[in-house]
């Protein structure tokens, strides 16, 4: 054999061994594609025409390769999306920026539907002109069910809120238009009653018999009377609208809870707390606690330019058996000719300068205390504190 | 002299009655003119329908309740406080209701005053006393109030 021959058989089997080579690689890679069963996997010819067909899309869309190769991709869409060239469009869309990803309906060989995630990629020969399209797609519809689920899930739980939010305003409307209404028809009649009481006392004069004059006085006493009771009962009207849920209250222990919510307004100060046992009391926890977290937050603000603030609770029974909680501290104070003012909604007697406020925990303070059947009222002088009292039913019964 | 004149807008023939009552244990009643309602109250301020002759200058002061049948106060009060003439008029709303929403849109639609007729007749002449007094007698009207004789 020459040199050349040598040469020649050796590069035969160069190349013989390099197809085998790539033949193996080819047939790996046609088998890991075909096992894929989560994954259909499929070619298309430049015009979308199917040319091979794997495991996973069989799975996925039913059909057998043999039945499948040879027809065009647009038949997995449905009739809409066909009638209005979406196939076609996805094909140009892929073809002119080498892939694309989309989401849709696309329908089984049973004409079942489901919700795939598609990427299409474009395969170009070496010269850059389109050899066709791979197709790899996935089965998404069980997570699709699963939002479309949450979100029809929450969109009820939306409109079940929204609907029961529309009931209670409606309730709460219907309350303001009640009270409104006891406030300006209800009042009309008893200035009536009075009013022509009066006059007819006026008229009549000496000549009532003093049996008359007692009637009179006791219809006049007894409208104001009335008067009164409705300002009382819209008062309490606008309070809060819960209802109350009386039990047994241990105040301290509701006090250690005022005291941590009210924590991070004594950061960086220091404060010092002198609080006796006080006695358990009849009442609705949540609204007591509003009174306490009222009253300490006040303390503490009106404390707030002391180096040393001193904030005292304790309690002495009154003549009526109830039992008064005091609230004391050494702040600024306020001058007693407005002590009246005190308690009243949106009154002020610091500027918000000095000590910011809305003017309405006090008011709410008395307003809960009264719901309470107890009383609130307060002392002071000016830069030697105040002090902050309420009475309430003491609690008899056992723990 | 010119009498100055109070308007009454008040629905309830009660309350007219008590409110002239009141006014005339200070002499005031004969000063009062009355109206039944926002509408009527337009009329006589703009000198329309049955009150297109009235002679005397507008009123020193408009008592006005709030609840009225066809225009009620706060409407009415919403008018008057538009009208660049008008609006000079002293307006008092004299009325039942204590709630708050009335109240705060009263003063926000320009009120002058906010009174609430208590139940207690002696009060109620009382605050008469001292609205009649300070509107009819003590106030001095603005110097460019209309002064139409």
């Amino acid at each position: 054999m020459t040199k050349a021959d040598e040469e020649l058989s050796r590069a035969i089997e160069e190349r013989k061994r390099a197809e085998a080579a790539l033949a193996e690689s080819e047939e790996r890679f046609r088998l890991l594609v075909e096992g894929l069963s989560d994954y259909g996997i499929y070619m298309l010819d430049p015009q979308g025409y199917i040319v091979s067909w794997n495991e996973g899309a069989k799975k996925i869309k039913g059909y057998q390769s043999e039945e499948i190769i040879g027809r065009h991709y647009s038949c997995f869409f449905a009739g809409e999306e066909i009638a209005e060239g979406k196939p076609a469009r996805m094909l140009e869309e892929a073809a002119s920026r080498g892939r694309i990803e989309s989401e849709g309906w696309r329908v089984r060989k049973d004409g079942s539907r489901f919700w795939v995630s598609a990427l299409v990629t474009t395969l170009r020969d070496e010269e850059g002109r389109v050899r066709g399209f791979s197709n790899v797609t996935r089965d998404i519809t069980e997570r699709k069910q699963a939002e479309q689920f949450r979100r029809e899930f929450s969109l009820r739980l939306e409109r079940r809120v929204a609907e029961r939010t529309a009931q209670l305003e409606a309730a709460n409307e219907e309350l303001e238009a009640f009270s409104y209404t006891v406030s300006h028809d209800l009042r009309a009649p008893l200035r009536h009653i009075d009013g022509f009481v009066q006059l007819l006392k006026k008229r009549e004069g000496e000549k009532l018999d003093p049996t008359s004059a007692r009637y009179l006085r006791i219809i006049s006493e007894a409208a104001n009377k009335m008067g009164i009771l409705i300002d009382e009962l819209l008062a309490l009207s606008r309070t809060s609208r819960t209802d109350m849920q009386v039990h047994r209250v241990e105040l301290n222990k509701l006090l250690d809870e005022a005291r941590r919510e009210l924590a991070p307004t004594m950061a960086n100060r220091k404060i010092r707390w002198d609080i006796s046992n006080l006695p358990p009391v009849e009442g609705d926890s949540t609204l007591l606690k509003v009174v306490l977290i009222n009253l300490l937050s006040n303390a503490l603000k009106y404390t707030s330019p002391l180096r040393n603030a001193l904030i005292e609770i304790g309690s002495k029974p009154d003549e009526d058996g109830k039992a008064v909680i005091f609230v004391k501290d050494n702040g600024v104070g306020f001058n007693m000719k407005y002590v009246d003012k005190l308690f009243g909604v949106f009154q002020r007697l610091h500027r918000d300068e000095e000590f910011e406020g809305t003017g309405i925990g006090l008011a709410t303070v008395r307003r809960i205390i009264h719901r309470h059947g107890g009383q609130v009222w307060a002392e002071s002088e000016i830069n030697r504190g105040a002090t902050f009292y309420f009475s309430l039913t003491q609690s008899q019964g056992a723990k | 002299m010119e009498t100055k004149r109070i308007l009454l807008v008040e629905d309830n023939l009660n309350d007219v009655e008590l409110t002239l009552a009141a006014l005339e244990e200070h002499r005031l009643s004969n000063r009062v003119d009355i109206v039944r309602d926002g509408v009527e109250a337009m009329d006589y301020l703009y000198r329309r329908g049955a009150y297109t002759d009235r002679a005397d200058s507008d009123p020193v002061v408009i008592l006005l309740d709030l609840k009225m049948p066809r225009m009620d106060g706060l409407e009415m009060l919403r008018r008057i406080k538009k009208d660049q003439e008008l609006k000079q008029i002293p307006v008092v709303m004299l009325t039942s209701s204590r709630e708050e929403q009335d109240v705060v849109e009263s003063y926000e639609l320009g009120v002058n005053s906010y009174v609430v007729k208590p139940v207690a007749f002696n009060d109620f002449v009382d605050v008469v006393k001292h609205l009649g007094l300070f509107w009819a007698l003590i106030n001095e009207p603005p110097p460019d109030a209309p002064q139409k004789i």
